[in-house]
């Protein structure tokens, strides 16, 4: 079944349009999640709770590309479940890091409890990546929307995983500096 | 805001910007060896240095000898036979060669030399005189093509009719474009030094002919045999010839019949000797 046939059966509000989305993507979702929560108890219930999302969001969204669609709503399904578990040691190692990581491109007169609005952080997020050269960008999507380790991502890119580290270290601080010339605390809810 | 939240938005960035492959998926790439970086630094500053050297030599016009830049003017082959360039010099009549042809031409040594010239002096080079060639005057770049003539002081007679104190002109061999010496032209030997001045030199030079005048009007003299002729001074006290500086063996075709072959340097006292 195509992508667009799917989303008119959430349209339709029909029940099958969940059923065609986990023939269609369900191993897709609970690779996403288990990338994150590295339990298949977890990983089950995130995909539920991302069908349930989806559900909820279809309509009135119309999403041009399904598949990524439902694969943002799984991944931060994902780190919700993983908020509430990551006391546990048992889950995704790479969690940690990557959070202490960011924390480094976040102005420190802007680490605050404070809400932010997220769809200005994200509108300014897809300008800072569009102005990335290619290889910069892949490493930052694959680091922070995947998740993958920096060994993982240096495999790929045939580079000394020492290599990674700095070229990451320079895009996190690439995008405090524009964070900050954006006077960014304006966005803060 | 905090990193929870950064992660959050970054999970919502646009399409564009996510690939969403499972790394198993994505080939790993092949780490380039420490030699490959090598190898590249290595190209990379060969690069440079080329890149460099032919931005230096930009500025400089290209060599008359270049084809097509220079009209009438062609290299001698060993294949054919051609006509020695002055077949009226006044070398012994033994060493006057039977055949036209280059290769069979005897060379010269000091005494044929100063047998051959009419003047025979020590002289200081204190001025060299660019003039524009006549012998270019079709030429595109005529309006740059000069011919030297070192301005030089007679310190010493050997042989002839000069005196010392004398201020002459001598017609040198090559040519400038504009200032800058034509060292790699069909007409300039690579290696041989032109006159400049602060030079002393030992000059081998023909008759003085009334008839030859620099373009300006003065009167010059020419060189033995026009490119051999004149020695040049080290800073050991020792002259050598201009030829024995030459590296270019089209030259060593061009001025066959006047080779010199008496290379090693020479005392003033050992060139007098021989005069």
């Amino acid at each position: 079944m195509k992508d667009h046939e799917i989303v008119a059966l959430y349209c339709a509000r029909s029940e099958e349009a969940i059923k065609r989305t986990d023939e269609q993507y369900g191993d897709y979702c609970r690779a996403i999640a288990s990338r994150v929560l590295k339990n298949c108890e977890d990983t089950e219930e995130c995909v539920n709770d991302t069908y349930f999302q989806v559900w909820n969001a279809i309509p009135p969204k119309q999403p041009s590309c399904f598949r990524l669609f439902i694969a943002k709503i799984t991944r931060n399904a994902a780190l919700d479940l993983f908020r509430k578990r990551h006391a546990d040691k048992r889950y995704n190692d790479q969690i940690p890091l990557v959070l202490e990581e960011l924390d480094a491109c976040i102005p420190s007169h802007v680490q605050t409890e404070a809400q932010v609005d997220e769809a200005l952080l994200i509108e300014l997020l897809d300008r800072f990546l569009d102005t990335l050269p290619p290889r910069e960008k892949w490493a930052f999507s694959r680091r922070y929307w995947n998740m993958d380790s920096v060994k993982d991502i240096a495999d790929r890119l045939g580079m000394t995983q020492n290599y990674v580290k700095v070229m990451l270290h320079r895009t996190r601080r690439k995008l405090l500096a524009v964070l900050e010339k954006e006077g960014f605390d304006y966005a803060l809810g | 805001m905090r990193s929870d939240d950064m992660l959050r938005a970054i999970g919502g960035m646009a399409d564009r910007h996510i690939d969403d492959r499972p790394i198993e998926d994505i080939p790993k790439k092949r780490r380039m060896y420490v030699w490959v970086r090598l190898a590249a630094v290595a190209a990379c500053v060969a690069l440079l240095v080329g890149v460099g050297y032919m931005v230096v030599r930009k500025g400089e016009p290209a060599p008359l000898s270049q084809e097509g830049t220079v009209p009438n003017v062609r290299e001698p082959s060993t294949d054919e036979p051609i006509l020695p360039v002055y077949p009226d010099q006044n070398i012994a009549a033994s060493q006057l060669p039977d055949s036209t042809c280059w290769a069979e031409c005897p060379p010269v040594d000091v005494a044929a030399m100063a047998h051959g010239a009419d003047s025979v002096i020590v002289a200081d080079v204190v001025d060299r005189r660019l003039e524009l060639s006549p012998e270019y005057k079709e030429h595109p770049d005529a309006a740059h093509i000069f011919e030297s003539y070192p301005q030089v002081v007679v310190r010493e007679v050997l042989k002839g009719d000069l005196t010392e104190g004398d201020t002459i002109f001598v017609w040198d061999h090559g040519y400038y474009y504009d200032d800058v010496p034509q060292t790699e032209s069909s007409w300039t030997p690579s290696g041989g030094p032109f006159m400049e001045k602060g030079n002393r030199v030992v000059l081998f030079l023909d008759e003085k002919e009334d008839s030859r005048k620099t373009p300006s009007g003065e009167d010059y003299y020419t060189l033995w045999s026009s490119y051999l002729g004149v020695f040049f001074l080290d800073q050991d006290g020792l002259y050598h010839e201009r030829a024995t500086y030459a590296t270019d063996y089209a030259f060593r075709r061009l001025i066959g019949p006047f080779e010199f072959t008496d290379d090693e340097p020479k005392t003033l006292d050992e060139i007098k000797a021989v005069i």
